[in-house]
């Protein structure tokens, strides 16, 4: 064996070696694929969480949201996931809000619970009734993305609503055409129908004669106040003002919607690393005895090469590049077995543990699965080392006679 | 050769049907086991397409789980009931986004329940299906140059 052609070689023997008993390899590779593929769901679950966070907060355009007392669950809930939700309070907190030292813009909201429709199988959905004038979260993207205001009966639709743009939709015995689509941000957005709010109280005034249960909404109320502050570092202090100057309020910032995320995030976690951990750790134990078996039967061949020439270092090379190979083979299996399983059931998991997710970026993923190739490639050479190891070293004249 | 280790082929193919059989009848939910069903403008509720596509699956299980008892008891057919086996999980995991696709909502309880697991039991009957029919050639091939 020259130390020109070593390398290629080296690998093209341990390749032949472990197509040489497949059933085995296979057998090795099992805990792998199961290990890598939980390391890179949870990766994936860690990256889409964070992202669809950012993404959501973003297009929520607010630091603050105000809303009645005892009502902070529930928007968390509505904000993450979209379950509709409906509260109210008086409308005149929309200035009291707005009068805070510190408070920059305001922008009042009305929620509304739809009835689930009969004919319909969406069931229940959550709208939003926006100020044209003062809205920050859709008035923006309609400016861009729409380039006109909404027409009387035209309501823009989240991600996830499944009718198309042009076709109708029907609450509380109104129609309505869905004149446009926001991008998905994996939050509760994606779920939520927008329209302006007077359009929202003609309903409410129609239901009575069209509808199969009126629209109940207090006159002159709104469900939550949207802040954005002067100096954004000074959220929470703003919004600590807040509670304080108007009675009746509890106020939600992005940062606890984060952390609500965080926690929830935190206890999928519980679960998941435990058992890659658990799975992994069994998968090193299983390489380190396959190893070390494969080691022992392979003396004679690994005190022949180190007769005719190789190098402990290369007969070294030759075991640790086995076990590398065939991890690596287990984390690329494990990655698409990992995607495909994930992919599946992402929107089971997403609502079982109220959960935001937005696929991450192409290049975040390709990176996370690349880590993840590489960590049991590693790792099973870790695990075959010693050994390989003590095999490589021993003499030559000693591996070929093993008794 | 035992027999478990002459047959393993055709237990894993009928444990697979067997599986499916079980995870569709109990564990994986279409919109009818959740208690949802359409209204015709007569007023009368009709299961949606979902139970359907729950149906079919169920049925393909068995079929597979009878494919697998046969490969234990016709082994030489094994390899071409293997095939088979390979071909209905192919079926399996088509049936819920093409064959018979569940409801359209994607919260609604057929697509978190039954449309992922049966797609992912498909895959695994059509792995060990396929996998399983390549293997047998060989191990026919190599039997018939001995």
């Amino acid at each position: 064996m020259s130390r020109e052609t070593g390398s290629p070689s080296l690998l093209k023997l341990s390749l032949l070696n472990l197509l040489r008993k497949p059933g085995r390899s296979v057998g090795a590779v099992l805990g792998v694929i199961l290990a890598a593929g939980t390391a890179f769901a949870a990766g994936l679950i860690g990256l889409g969480v964070n992202h669809s966070v950012q993404v959501g907060v973003d297009r929520l355009g607010a630091d603050l949201m105000v809303v009645p007392k005892g009502a902070v669950p529930a928007t968390h809930t509505a904000l993450v996931m979209g379950e509709p939700v409906s509260f109210y309070m008086p409308g005149s907190t929309t200035e009291q809000v707005a009068a805070v030292p510190g408070v920059k813009q305001v922008a009042p909201q009305v929620y509304v619970e739809t009835l689930s429709s009969a004919a319909c199988c969406t069931g229940r959905l959550f709208v939003v009734g926006f100020d044209p004038e003062a809205d920050f979260t859709v008035k923006p993207w309609l400016e861009t993305g729409l380039r006109r205001p909404l027409a009387g009966n035209e309501i823009v639709v989240g991600n996830h609503i499944l009718p198309l743009i042009g076709e109708q939709m029907k609450f509380y015995g109104s129609d309505f055409t869905i004149a446009a689509r926001l991008s998905g941000t994996g939050m509760g957005m994606d779920e939520t129908v927008f329209l302006p709010v007077e359009t929202v109280w003609q309903m409410a005034k129609d239901s009575f004669t069209k509808a199969e249960k009126p629209l109940q909404i207090p006159p002159d109320s709104v469900s939550a106040v949207l802040v954005r502050v002067a100096d954004r570092p000074q959220a929470e202090a703003v919004g600590r003002q807040i509670e304080a100057a108007v009675p009746g309020v509890s106020v939600l910032t992005a940062g606890q919607v984060t952390q609500g995320v965080a926690r929830d995030l935190r206890s999928l976690m519980s679960y998941l690393v435990p058992l890659a951990g658990g799975v992994l750790l069994v998968s090193l134990v299983l390489f380190v005895i396959l190893f070390a078996a494969i080691a022992a039967e392979r003396s004679r061949e690994i005190g022949l090469l180190r007769t005719i020439g190789a190098t402990a270092g290369q007969a070294l090379g030759l075991l640790t590049g086995e076990a590398a190979i065939l991890g690596g083979i287990g984390g690329l299996a494990g990655v698409a077995a990992g995607l495909g399983v994930f992919a599946l059931f992402a929107e089971n998991i997403r609502v079982s543990f109220t959960l935001p997710f937005l696929w991450p970026p192409l290049v975040a993923q390709v990176l996370l699965g690349l880590a993840v190739v590489a960590g049991a490639a590693g790792l099973g050479a870790l695990a075959a080392y010693a050994p390989a190891a003590r095999i490589a070293r021993r003499d030559p004249y000693l591996a070929l006679h093993p008794r | 050769m035992n027999w478990v280790s002459r047959n393993w082929r055709g237990l894993l193919v009928l444990a697979l049907g067997l599986a499916v059989l079980g995870a569709t009848h109990y564990g994986l939910h279409s919109c009818e086991d959740a208690g949802h069903f359409m209204q015709t403008s007569t007023g009368l509720q009709v299961p949606m397409r979902c139970s359907w596509t729950e149906r079919a699956v169920e049925g393909m299980g068995g079929l597979v789980a009878v494919f697998g008892l046969l490969m234990l008891i016709l082994q030489g057919f094994a390899q071409g009931l293997s095939l088979a086996a390979g071909v209905t999980g192919v079926l399996m995991f088509i049936t819920p986004i093409w064959l018979i696709p569940t409801c359209d909502g994607a919260m609604m309880t057929c697509n978190m329940s039954l449309k992922p697991g049966a797609m992912l039991l498909g895959a695994l009957v059509a792995l060990a299906g396929l996998g399983g029919s390549i293997k047998l050639r060989t191990f026919e091939g190599r039997r018939a140059m001995a």
